[in-house]
C-alpha cells in the first residue's frame, strides 16, 4: 500500500476528519492569539513565540483544513466510498437507479426475486467488478437486487460523474460495454434454461 | 534614515531643538504626538493584522463550539473557510511584515528592560551630547533609531540583525550579566563606517564642512584593515561617543546623563 493510499484511507474516516478540523481550529486560535499579542505588545519573547509557534501553527491549520476540505469535496463530487456488513441490501429491484458501484473489498451477490418467492442468484461479484450501471444507461428501474455477502467496501459513482466518465474515457466506455455484453449473454442463457 | 546635515558641527545639533522645549530629562517623544504622521505601510499592516487575528479567533472559537454541539450547516462551512483557511493564509505574510517591522522600534529594543535603560534614556535625553542622542532628538533618524545604526544595510542586514536579536533574547532569558546591565555589552567588532556613510556620504554639508575635511580623509574612511575589520579612520574617532558607557551611567545614578564628552 502506497503512502497516498494510506493517507486516503486515513482521511476516509469521518471521526478522524472531525478531529483534524478541531485540531485546525485550535492551531488557528493559538496562532491568532500570539500574532495579536506580538503586534500589539511587541517584545522579544512574543516575537520568538510568533516565529516558533504562531507561524507553524498557521501553516498547520491551513494544511489540516485543506486535507479535510479536499477529501470532502472529492467525496461529494466524485467517487465516494461506502461500507456494508454481510446481508445488508445495497439496492433493491424496481428502485430508481442513480448510482453505480465498484467492489473494492469483499463480495456482493446480485439476486432476483421470483413472483413465487424464490430467490435466484444471478451473480456473485468480487473485487474490481462493477454493478448498478444498467439503470444509469437505460434510465430504467433496477432490474435486480444486490446484497453484501460479508463485510463489503464499495466505491460509489453518481449519475453525473458516471456520464462524464462514460463519454470522455474510452477505456471506461469499453469496459462497461464488455460487461453489458456478458450480462446479456447470461440473461439469455438463464431465460433458456 | 539619518539626515545628511548632522554629520559635523556638533554644537549645531542643540540649536534645532524648539525654544521652550521639553524640560531637562523629558523624552522628546512626548512632544511628537501632535505631529505624528499616520498611514504608513507598517501602520496599515499592524491594523490589518489586528483585524485578521481577531476575526480568526472568533471564527476558530465559533467553529469549535458548533462542531462540539454537532451542528451541521452551511454557516459552519463558511466560518471554517474563513477562520481556518482564508485568515491564516492572509495573516501569514501580513503578520510577518507587521511583526518584523514593529520589532525594529526603539520600544522593542528597550523591552529588554535593565540592559537597555542607560542607552535609551541617554538617547532620548535632550541634554545628552552623545551621537545617538543628537540623532534622536534632532530627528536625523525618523524612526527605528536603534535599528538604523545597528543593522547592516542591504538584503541580509535585517536578517542578520534578527538572528543576533534571537541570540540576545537567549542571553536575556538565561540572565547573562550583559543582559542584566551588570556588565558592559561587548561589541561584535569595530563599528563600520559604512553604516554612517550610507546616509552622510555625498551630502553637500558632509563634503564642504570644515574646508572639506571629509574629502581629505575620504580614503582613510573607506579603507578597512582586512585582519581586524577596523577602519583606518573611524567616524567615531572624531564624532563619538555613540552612547553613554555603563560606567558613566552608574556614576550619574538613574537620572538621564548630561554628558558632554
Amino acid at each position: 500500500m502506497t503512502l497516498a493510499d494510506r493517507a486516503a484511507r486515513f482521511l476516509r474516516n469521518r471521526t478522524r476528519r472531525r478531529r483534524m478540523l478541531a485540531a485546525s481550529g485550535v492551531a488557528s486560535l493559538l496562532a491568532a492569539t500570539i500574532t495579536l499579542l506580538a503586534v500589539l505588545r511587541p517584545g522579544p519573547v512574543l516575537l520568538m513565540l510568533f516565529l516558533l509557534v504562531a507561524q507553524p501553527a498557521m501553516l498547520l491549520a491551513v494544511f489540516l483544513y485543506l486535507a479535510v476540505a479536499v477529501t470532502e469535496f472529492l467525496a461529494a463530487r466524485g467517487v465516494s466510498e461506502e461500507q456494508y456488513d454481510g446481508g445488508d441490501v445495497i439496492f433493491r429491484e424496481g428502485e430508481p437507479g442513480d448510482r453505480m458501484y465498484a467492489v473494492m473489498a469483499g463480495e456482493v451477490e446480485v439476486f432476483h426475486e421470483e413472483p413465487d418467492g424464490r430467490t435466484l442468484i444471478v451473480a456473485t461479484l468480487g473485487r474490481g467488478q462493477y454493478f448498478g450501471e444498467m439503470a444509469l444507461l437505460s434510465n430504467d428501474p433496477r432490474v435486480a437486487s444486490t446484497r453484501a455477502v460479508g463485510p463489503v467496501r464499495v466505491a460509489v459513482l453518481g449519475r453525473e460523474d458516471f456520464e462524464t466518465l462514460y463519454t470522455t474515457l474510452p477505456d471506461f466506455h469499453r469496459s462497461i460495454e464488455r460487461m453489458l455484453w456478458g450480462r446479456r449473454q447470461w440473461w439469455r442463457r438463464a431465460a433458456k434454461s | 534614515m539619518a539626515a545628511a546635515d548632522g554629520s559635523d558641527d556638533l554644537l549645531a545639533g542643540d540649536d534645532l531643538l524648539p525654544a521652550g522645549g521639553p524640560a531637562p530629562g523629558t523624552p522628546v517623544a512626548s512632544i511628537e504626538q501632535p505631529f505624528h504622521g499616520r498611514g504608513s505601510a507598517v501602520d496599515w499592516a499592524v491594523s490589518t493584522t489586528t483585524v485578521l487575528a481577531i476575526a480568526m479567533i472568533v471564527a476558530a472559537l465559533v467553529s469549535l463550539v458548533l462542531q462540539r454541539r454537532g451542528v451541521r450547516s452551511p454557516l459552519l462551512g463558511a466560518v471554517r473557510l474563513i477562520g481556518l483557511f482564508v485568515c491564516p493564509l492572509v495573516l501569514f505574510p501580513i503578520g510577518n511584515f507587521a511583526t518584523f517591522e514593529t520589532s525594529k522600534r526603539v520600544e522593542f529594543c528597550h523591552s529588554c528592560h535593565t540592559a537597555m535603560d542607560p542607552y535609551v534614556a541617554d538617547m532620548e535625553s535632550p541634554q545628552s551630547r552623545t551621537l545617538a542622542a543628537r540623532h534622536f532628538v534632532n530627528r536625523y533618524i525618523q524612526d527605528d533609531q536603534c535599528y538604523a545604526c545597528h543593522a547592516d544595510y542591504g538584503l541580509f542586514g535585517a536578517a542578520k540583525a534578527k538572528v543576533r536579536g534571537l541570540r540576545h533574547l537567549y542571553y536575556w532569558i538565561e540572565g547573562a550579566p550583559t543582559a542584566l546591565g551588570d556588565e558592559q555589552i561587548a561589541h561584535y567588532g569595530p563599528y563600520k563606517n559604512s553604516l554612517c556613510l550610507t546616509c552622510h556620504a555625498g551630502s553637500k554639508r558632509f563634503l564642504e564642512v570644515k574646508n572639506g575635511v571629509h574629502r581629505d580623509v575620504a580614503r582613510e574612511l573607506a579603507t578597512t584593515d582586512p585582519a581586524t575589520g577596523k577602519p583606518a579612520r573611524a567616524c567615531l574617532q572624531c564624532h563619538g561617543p555613540a552612547h553613554v558607557t555603563l560606567a558613566q551611567w552608574k556614576l550619574r545614578g538613574t537620572s538621564a546623563p548630561t554628558v558632554d564628552e
